[in-house]
């Protein structure tokens, strides 16, 4: 469920002076389909992952490993390094994989969940190909004091708690969020290669995560504001291995602090931002039974600034530069690597016809220490036809740059590695109407990108090395219908997401190989997600219900999973206590018992619970006088 | 209204020209086998799939039977990477790494038994018609396996990983990636005799027709320790002859003819030099191209030189016939990440 536009606005109070909602953000999404998680999604997804929330609300396609295993991302056909997951306006990517691992990011964590679609490598930087996920953290000023604890216990030994502390004034917010998750997650599955015992329980899955989000804010003067962020996350699990075999004793653990600092100048026609970021990634890989510890380390250091002027009313200029760096190191490369990039970006945005006609173009040059990154740009229109009709369309030129294990991982690493580079084209027409109590909302986008220099690992005789292999072009569409009726009490929402994906090899170099024209594998070529929900005063139930068509698991095609439906109901009541809320919420996930994988030998759950409570209280913030807009 | 229509009309452009889900299933065609000499190609699958598969390749009639273990065993699987495989005493032993097991199969490749309980086993190598070894990735050891019972009867210590084994005079050579050394066992009573310094990540081992053993060892380009080839008198244990790779070359596959007397190996492309040879030859016998190939082997019938391309890991395998010249002769399609061939 998204928001739709019409509704957007109706709980937020907004300091005029301190909406420092990052411009680029605002800039990068327009002539671009975007959409955000609405408040009543991410309450019914409070105790899910990042990757969950995606998988049943956006047209995303998330390759989940199982419960508590890796899950990446397939955005439009394109690779996991090809998203972009930025955090609070900083690129986040793992420099070392050139993915995040979605599996280890509760929902819970972010005030606001974003999607923009398509390219924005000018804007983001590396890996913004297919689209970019946008997780933010908004806290407001002259709120109060605000506690929130939310507990939940499900099946399979899963129990997820989390809490939120944060006490709101004029000048200073301090938000505290803690949150863990543990699970014996001993599923059972269905083998249906086993014709005796089909039934069969997860073996060596156990999962525990934790970590700890704080964030201060100051109102510095009425002109400038400074945000500190820590973020530290650490995550322990055992891999389970193909149902095949009986042991295994792999684990990994994960150790992840990021922290961050922004500062903001709001002036009337000119704002500023300059800040910096350290990330501390950890990752260690543990198999006893193999003698396998492997540990690796990565460092990123981001400095940046961004300014936007406001040169005449319709126009906005944003001029900036970014410096990061990547230092990673494991056993496998012999040393610390480093990929030093700077990044030089200018954009301007232009209205026209009375703000009926929004362009936005920018440029981004950028330098790296091994090699060359290509002139980026993009161009971007969004008109409103009607008060009802929008159209968007931009086209851009976007890139992804090796990974430090692409680069330097012995043995194989290919230092002569190019980045990926290629342009995508996106349009969008979207419908909304508002009648008395009934809303309907429609969009349509339709694109077509080209990437070359796409990189695979291929074999050797001994070593295994990734080469700029071939060109792939990535079309589809997409669409997004909802309809909304609200009766005083009575409300029911009605959501469809459909994805259309072709993901094709169009030249490889490989002699005789047989991929060309043949669909990337693990890229649905359709999917469907729709959700039904209906309230009452302060109760909602939702019927999420997903479909997920063939995936060729080789990349000759002859090789495929089938189609699977998975199905979700979740539940909230809400009742109130005195001043504190108490929310009760049950779910009930594969409600029909699929037998299904996202991943070959990767078998998933079958039908599960789980129960839980959230209890929030919040003493408001009494001041003296209020500047509301 | 206008721009109403305009938009149903922009919109159902949408649902056009998609393309059907469902993929074309494939019918494995009729096959005719001839009388000839058959092909196996040992298929690794993918790490983690449990998609191992063996090819039958009929030189006879150029047909391929795909998936011969799960056509002749009611469509089970034979398992996670298949590493190797060997015949003996009228069954096939298929070497399955990624399952921890040794599936034994009869002449027309029926499942006849399971041998299990390693850690993560690479190659067997009968020594007697009773008892073979197995060497092992990860296990730290050579097991002993008991051909009749078809059960792990004992182990040999050997650190690191164990590889490649050759016989010889009863003794047994076994190459090891993780050490320098390759150790020297006697198959009667299977206990380490001897080792051998062979330099770093030594893997393949041959027997040749003067009953000298060959060892290819593919350096440490890390370590600047560059890859070699080397000749062993089984009985002294000394080192007979030295060929020296450069810190670029990356050597492997080693394999000799039918007579014993021409070793071949993969470095880049494929590369022939005599038992006689004073260097490794500079320019390949044929050349890579736009291929990276995996697999090698050489037909002891009609001395054609086998080579697998496993393109990218992720589709099927393209098996390329040369002739003793070098003379592409026939390309054929086997499983995904074919490593070997069994010439019967």
């Amino acid at each position: 469920m998204m928001s739709i536009p019409c509704f957007k606005g109706q709980d937020t109070i907004t300091l005029k002076e301190v909406d420092v909602k990052s411009t680029r953000t605002t800039l990068s999404g327009i002539g671009k389909k975007t959409e955000s998680i609405d408040s009543l999604t991410k309450r019914q997804f409070i105790f899910n992952s990042l990757g969950d929330v995606l998988s049943l609300n956006t047209p995303i396609f998330i390759k989940n490993y199982g419960p508590g295993s890796l899950s990446s991302t397939s955005f439009r056909g394109g690779s996991a390094s090809q998203t972009g997951i930025i955090w609070n306006g900083f690129n986040i990517q793992n420099g070392m994989l050139g993915q995040m691992d979605l599996s280890l990011i509760p929902s819970v964590l972010f005030d606001n969940i974003s999607i923009e679609y398509g390219g924005s490598s000018s804007l983001w930087g590396s890996g913004a190909v297919g689209g970019s996920i946008h997780l933010n953290n908004k806290p407001l000023f002259s709120k109060g004091f605000t506690t929130i604890a939310n507990i939940s216990k499900g099946s399979y030994g899963l129990f997820n708690a989390s809490t939120n502390i944060e006490v709101s004034n004029k000048k200073f917010i301090s938000s505290t969020k803690a949150y863990l998750q543990n699970s014996l997650n001993n599923f059972v599955y269905r083998d249906t290669l086993d014709k005796i015992n089909p039934l069969q329980t997860q073996k060596h899955a156990t999962y525990s995560f934790k970590g700890l989000l704080q964030e201060f804010r100051f109102l510095l003067t009425q002109k400038q504001s400074l945000t500190v962020n820590g973020w530290y996350n650490v995550g322990a699990r055992q891999l389970p291995v193909f149902n095949a075999l009986n042991v295994s004793r792999a684990e990994q653990f994960d150790a992840n602090f990021k922290t961050t600092a922004t500062w903001n100048y709001i002036a009337n026609n000119f704002q500023s931002t300059v800040r910096g970021a350290f990330f501390n990634d950890a990752l260690n890989y543990r198999d006893s039974a193999f003698s396998i510890d492997s540990k690796s380390k990565l460092q990123t250091f981001i400095g940046e600034n961004e300014n936007n002027f406001n040169w005449s009313k319709n126009n906005v200029f944003n001029f900036g530069f970014n410096l990061t760096s990547y230092n990673g190191k494991t056993d496998s490369y012999g040393g610390v690597k480093t990929l030093q990039k700077t990044a030089f970006f200018i954009g301007n945005k232009f209205s026209f016809l009375k703000q009926r006609l929004i362009t936005f173009v920018s440029l981004r040059a950028e330098y790296i220490n091994t090699g060359k990154l290509p002139l980026t740009g993009s161009a971007a229109f969004e008109y409103k036809i009607t008060k009802t009709i929008t159209a968007k369309l931009n086209g851009a030129k976007v890139y992804r740059q090796p990974t430090l294990n692409e680069l330097y991982w012995k043995p194989g690493g290919n230092p002569d590695l190019l980045p990926e580079q290629g342009y995508t084209v996106e349009g969008d027409l979207s419908f909304t109407h508002l009648w008395n109590k009934v809303s309907f909302f429609v969009s349509g986008a339709a694109f077509y990108r080209n990437i070359n220099n796409w990189i695979l690992w291929l074999p050797g005789q001994n070593i295994t090395t990734p080469v700029n292999i071939q060109q792939v072009l990535s079309r589809g569409t997409e669409t997004t219908w909802r309809l909304n009726y609200r009766n005083n009490k009575f409300g029911i929402n009605i959501n469809t997401i459909t994805g259309y994906v072709l993901s094709t090899i169009q030249s490889s170099k490989q002699e005789n190989g047989n991929t060309e024209g043949k669909q990337l594998i693990y890229t649905p070529r359709y999917s469907v997600n729709a959700n039904v929900s209906v309230s009452y005063g302060m109760a909602n139930i939702t019927y999420y219900h997903q479909y997920i068509g063939y995936r060729f698991i080789s990349s000759d095609n002859l090789q495929w999973l089938t189609p699977y439906h998975f199905s979700s109901v979740r539940c909230n009541i809400k009742t109130k206590l005195g001043e504190t809320a108490i929310v009760l919420y049950a779910a009930c996930n594969n409600v029909f018992n699929t037998n299904y994988a996202v991943i070959a030998g990767r078998p998933m759950p079958l039908r599960s619970f789980e129960i839980g409570a959230t209890i929030a209280a919040n003493k408001p913030y009494k001041p003296k006088q209020i500047n509301i807009k | 209204m206008s721009y109403n229509l305009f938009f149903i009309a922009a919109f159902s452009f949408l649902f056009l020209s998609c393309v059907k889900d469902k993929p074309a299933c494939t019918v494995q065609p009729q096959v005719k086998l001839s009388g000839n000499k058959k092909v196996y190609v040992v298929n690794e699958g993918n790490f983690m799939a449990g998609n191992a598969s063996v090819s039958l390749f009929d030189p006879g009639s150029s047909q391929v039977i795909e998936n011969l273990y799960q056509s002749q065993n009611q469509s089970s699987f034979l398992g996670d990477v298949a590493q190797s495989l060997s015949r003996f005493n009228s069954s096939f032993y298929v070497v399955v790494n990624n399952s921890n097991k040794i599936v034994i199969c009869d002449e027309q490749f029926k499942f006849k038994s399971t041998i299990s309980g390693f850690t993560s086993p690479r190659y067997i190598l009968p020594v007697s018609n009773s008892k073979a070894y197995v060497s092992d990735l990860y296990a730290n050891k050579i097991y002993i396996v008991n051909l009749n019972s078809n059960t792990i009867s004992g182990s040999i210590t050997c650190p690191g990983w164990t590889e490649n084994m050759a016989l010889v005079y009863n003794k047994v050579f076994v190459t090891n990636r993780k050490r320098n050394y390759t150790y020297i066992i006697n198959a009667s009573n299977d206990i380490k005799s001897d080792s051998i310094n062979v330099g770093s990540g030594a893997g393949d081992i041959i027997v040749d027709k003067n009953d000298k053993i060959w060892v290819l060892s593919a350096g440490d380009k890390t370590a600047a320790i560059v890859p070699t080839l080397k000749k062993i008198d089984p009985l002294t244990h000394l080192i007979e002859t030295n060929l020296n790779f450069t810190l670029n070359d990356s050597p492997g596959n080693l394999c000799i003819n039918k007579t014993k007397d021409t070793l071949y190996l993969l470095n880049g492309g494929i590369f022939k030099l005599a038992i006689t040879a004073l260097s490794v030859p500079a320019v390949p016998l044929i050349e890579k191209g736009n291929k990276t190939f995996y697999g090698l082997g050489i037909n002891p019938n009609d001395y054609t030189i086998y080579a697998s391309d496993a393109l990218d890991y992720i589709q099927k395998s393209n098996i390329y016939i040369f002739d003793a010249a070098g003379n592409q002769k026939q390309i054929f399609k086997a499983g995904i990440n074919a490593n070997s061939f069994y010439f019967e």
